[in-house]
């Protein structure tokens, strides 16, 4: 599957919803994307703000702890954000992720996903809209690592389209 | 033209790059700036970072009488202004600002709400068809069309009642005078002005207003947070004229010191927050009220002036009749204030040593509805108490009266003695049976976000940076004493900012600014304003000065520019001058570049000393040819019983079958006691000692040249942390090869033990080479439980943070 067309889809239902951008708290979030030699699996680790998370997924009035904890809460925080953070390659063939897992510490959630390591890292395609169907300033950075090189995807307000990255 | 242009644009490019050759690639980092990147010290500002002899600044003082209009959401207000001119410049007119001006429809800051930026925006554009818009976005859109946000300024007139000239230019207002102002005189004239006021949670911004829905639980009403309400002078600085940066509601702002007296007219149930000392209590204040104030003032822990009862009983009264508070503030630059019939209010006195800079006694102060209950009258006040504590010690007495928290629909914004801490901090949950409860993430969000905001009455309310233009200054320097201020409040309280390698993910990316970037431009706001420039100004500290050093800089910077204006320079040349230490290569990677910090444990080689004595000498190197592996072929051939033909043939062993090429000669041996007749003794201790040298070369992968900090561990169980100042990179910044001596084996190295410098990648900074598990993998391989509240079936009540069984 494409993904511009997996875009398309996700936002054709989606009911977005904005919050005010306060003076002093940001709406932003790291997506680390790595190689794991020794396990042989792409990593792939987001870190949000927790409370935000809560808000994104309607259970901000629920103790987040809990939620943590539960396995109705991990499963709902793997759901979401699998269908908001996709990953291909230069063709637009999107990786087939295996969630993990998530936790708290301190005001960070941490989301985990893995992923094969891909035949070719030259080029790759970034859509990373976790949180901003919820906050119209979210910013998301995604880091890819490959071979010892950094390339950035960068995605907020105004430039939310899938962003290409090369490591020619 | 085209040549000029041509040869300005090459000049600009060599500029950027001073640390860059052109007859080679080699890097200057540790190139000086001042004179280069610093401005030229003059009589306003000196060398050393301290304000000069010719210092200046402007006076502005107001007498505002300001009316809320509870059904219409309309403030209404005469202002008058007194302007003293200190500058040696005469001035023909004023600007002022005018910051609700940015909610017109029409303005710089709406009509630039598009693609591409770190602003606001509301459509999803830039692929070859819109992809989505968000309905509260329309909705803002509409409301900000349709409602007619922004000033209006309907009359300005001199100390005569006579009309003046007035201009605005978007969120800038020019008030032309009817004379030249000279250096040392003064005008007075009076600005009659009007807005509606915003609703916070659609429009957004620092003010406005919140209304509650009333349930079972909740008691309706409003809650009002009114701040940059009123026509403000703009700064007149000796180093940028007018600062006429337009606001586009990011870079918050800068403003003059003066005094202020306030009279606000509200519905005569609400009781009343404001920047300065309330002067009226005996007209707003019931008799008990004013008791319990008398009291809280040597109370050992906050004292309700407003009880919770009572502000609960008070929210359902209603009146027609309205009361006016009034307010005197002596030297703040800017008037805030909240009011509603939804305020608890608490109190008590924090005593200080004002050291005459200050008052001994300050009242630390909550404004907080019910349904932030228990957790603000808990923590609120005692977290505003702390604060002070602890940013005086880094700074200066807290120089004013009051200092107070409110809760409202801002999230975090500041004033002079006076900051909204809301949102959604601080907020207990009810669950479906009822149980309130309250999660570590409300608690600790709370206590950080009253730190902060308290902070910044020092950081820029008194230390007067200008937040327009350098976020970093205020929310920077905040933010890191913030940190420091958590770190005290409880062991492992959580912080969200502060700690080296939180910062290492937008240190590498490829879409880092650096600090040293003008407000509005900067993308990643949070990452660059207030983390990075924290982390850098903690690792100054902790790893760089040491705290005596760094403190007594920080604290002298503040201490220069309270009720002052600096700059980023005089900032950078304080810091320097006072701890002694040169950190301009500090301030070049960390302000203003986009490296990162990386630096690889490339090998380390052991070696010791030859004594030169071949009876040692030979046997080592026997010892040490005789650990290589045998000849395979040869360990084969015995195992086959393969004689060999010397074995077979006695008649061919000879002398040097016998002897190898270690054994030791005569001539050797001569040649060794005729070297000991020539050392000197000196000499002969070094052979005869038993020290090793560890040659250790490293690689600047990041860019950003830091110290190199080693944990060696040794054969003996023992380690020792060596610290190795950045100036080790000076003849090449990007690899470095550096001997350590020592008497004891070596049997691992480990580059930053403590993480302490945010070295981005950790996995070359051992010897030998460690793989160290990744953050999943320590996830996979741990329990993930929870101990809070909820889950250990406890609930506390409105009245107390004591838990119960649910």
């Amino acid at each position: 599957m494409q993904i511009k067309f997996l875009i398309a889809a996700a936002l054709a239902g989606a009911v977005l919803m904005a919050s005010p951008a306060f003076a002093h708290r940001q709406h932003t979030g790291v997506t680390e994307v790595n190689i794991n030699e020794q396990t042989q699996e792409m990593e792939i680790i987001h870190r949000l703000y927790w409370e935000d998370l809560m808000v994104a997924l309607d259970r901000d009035n629920r103790d987040e702890a809990a939620y943590f904890a539960s396995e109705e809460g991990l499963a709902e925080i793997g759901v979401y954000v699998s269908e908001l953070f996709r990953f291909a390659d230069s063709s637009g063939l999107l990786f087939e992720t295996i969630y993990i897992g998530a936790e708290m510490d301190g005001e960070y959630a941490w989301v985990y996903f893995t992923a094969p390591i891909p035949d070719i890292s030259a080029g790759f395609a970034v859509d990373n809209d976790i949180l901003s169907d919820h906050f119209t300033d979210q910013t998301m950075m995604t880091n890819l690592r490959f071979s010892g090189q950094v390339r950035t995807a960068l995605q907020g307000p105004g430039r939310r389209q899938a962003i290409r990255l090369s490591f020619d | 033209m085209i040549a000029i242009a041509a040869m300005a644009a090459t000049l600009n490019v060599a500029a950027a790059q001073p640390i860059q050759q052109t007859v080679n690639d080699w890097q200057d980092a540790f190139r000086q700036l001042e004179d280069e990147d610093w401005p030229s010290p003059n009589g306003e500002r000196r060398a050393t970072g301290a304000p000069g002899p010719e210092y200046w600044q402007q006076q502005v003082d107001y007498d505002i009488d300001v009316h809320l209009d509870e059904n219409s959401n309309r403030l209404t207000a005469t202002e008058t202004v007194t302007y003293t001119n200190n500058a040696p410049d005469e001035l023909g007119f004023l600007w002022f600002l005018l910051d609700q001006n940015r909610f017109r429809a029409d303005s710089m800051a709406v009509m630039t709400e598009t693609v591409g930026g770190g602003g606001r925006s509301s459509a999803r554009t830039g692929a070859a068809m819109p992809e989505g818009v968000s309905a509260s976005s329309i909705r803002r859109r509409q409301q900000m069309a349709e409602n007619g946000y922004g000033f209006n300024i309907t009359s300005v007139t001199d100390g005569n009642g006579n009309a003046m000239d007035f201009t605005i230019v978007d969120t800038l207002m020019r008030i032309d005078l009817d004379e030249v102002l000279e250096q040392g005189d003064s005008v007075t004239f009076t600005i009659d002005f009007n807005y509606l006021l915003l609703e916070t949670g659609v429009i957004g911004g620092r003010s406005g207003w919140e209304c509650f829905e009333e349930t079972d639980a909740t008691g309706g009403d409003c809650i009002y947070q009114i701040a940059q309400w009123f026509p403000r002078a703009a700064v007149f600085s000796d180093y940028e004229g007018w600062h006429n940066k337009v606001f586009l509601g990011r870079g918050e702002f800068g403003l003059e010191f003066g005094d202020y007296d306030v009279s606000i007219t509200v519905p005569q149930d609400f009781v009343v927050a404001a920047t300065g000392e309330l002067q009226n209590a005996a007209e707003v204040l019931t008799d008990e009220q004013r008791d319990r104030f008398e009291q809280s003032r040597t109370a050992d822990e906050p004292v309700f002036i407003v009880t919770p009862a009572e502000a609960r009983a008070n929210e359902r009264r209603g009146t027609r009749s309205e009361a006016t508070w009034e307010f005197h503030a002596e030297n703040v630059r800017d008037f805030a204030w909240a009011g509603s019939r939804k305020f608890i209010w608490d109190s008590v006195g924090v005593e200080q040593d004002g050291e005459g800079l200050g008052p001994d006694l300050v009242m630390a102060m909550s404004f907080y509805p019910n349904e932030s209950e228990p957790l603000w009258s808990t923590f609120s006040t005692r977290a505003v108490e702390h604060t002070l504590d602890v940013y005086s010690s880094f700074s200066f007495p807290y120089p004013y009266p009051t200092a107070q928290s409110i809760a409202g629909r801002q999230g975090g914004m500041e004033y002079p003695m006076i900051t909204f801490n809301g949102g959604t901090y601080g907020r207990p949950v009810v669950d479906d049976d009822g149980n309130l409860t309250y999660s570590l993430g409300s608690k600790r969000g709370l206590i950080g976000v009253i730190i902060h905001e308290i902070g910044h009455i020092y950081y820029p309310m008194v230390v007067n940076s200008d937040e327009r233009q350098w976020t970093w200054m205020d929310e920077g320097l905040n933010s890191f004493v913030q940190f420091l201020a958590e770190r005290q409040w409880e062991e492992n309280h959580p912080v969200r900012r502060g700690d080296p390698h939180s910062i290492t993910s937008y240190m590498v990316s490829s879409t880092q600014m650096p600090i040293m970037t003008q407000s509005d431009s900067i993308l990643q706001f949070g990452a660059n304003a207030y983390s990075k420039p924290t982390i850098a100004l903690v690792i100054l500290r902790e790893t760089i000065l040491g705290r005596e050093l760094f403190d007594e800089a920080f604290r002298t910077y503040a201490r220069r520019w309270r009720f002052r204006r600096p700059t980023p320079y005089d900032f950078f040349r304080t810091m320097e001058e006072v701890s002694g230490v040169d950190l301009d290569w500090f301030w070049r990677g960390w302000f203003y570049s986009t490296d990162h910090v990386d630096i690889s444990l490339d090998r380390v080689i052991e070696g010791t000393f030859n004594t030169e004595d071949p009876a040692i000498e030979n046997a080592r190197e026997r010892a040490e040819y005789q650990s290589n592996p045998e000849s395979l072929t040869q360990v084969r051939n015995r195992e086959e019983g393969i004689v060999t033909y010397a074995e077979r043939n006695n008649e061919v062993v000879d002398f040097y079958s016998a002897n190898d090429r270690f054994t030791t000669t005569n001539r050797e041996t001569e040649a060794y006691e005729s070297l000991q007749e020539r050392l000197e003794d000196w000499e002969a201790d070094i052979l005869s000692s038993d020290e090793r040298l560890y040659y250790l070369d490293f690689t600047n992968e990041g860019g950003l040249v830091m110290p190199i900090i080693l944990e060696f561990t040794f054969a003996d169980g023992g380690s020792e942390i060596v610290r190795i100042p950045a100036e080790v990179w000076r003849y090449n910044p990007a690899n470095v090869t550096w001997t350590y001596l020592t008497d004891r084996e070596v049997v691992s190295v480990e580059l930053d033990p403590l993480w302490e410098t945010a070295d981005a990648d950790r996995s070359d900074n051992y010897f030998p080479q460690r793989i160290e598990p990744t953050r999943l993998e320590v996830y996979r391989s741990s329990s993930n439980s929870s101990n809070m509240m909820g889950d250990m079936d406890l609930r506390v009540s409105r009245d107390s943070v004591e838990t119960q069984d649910q």
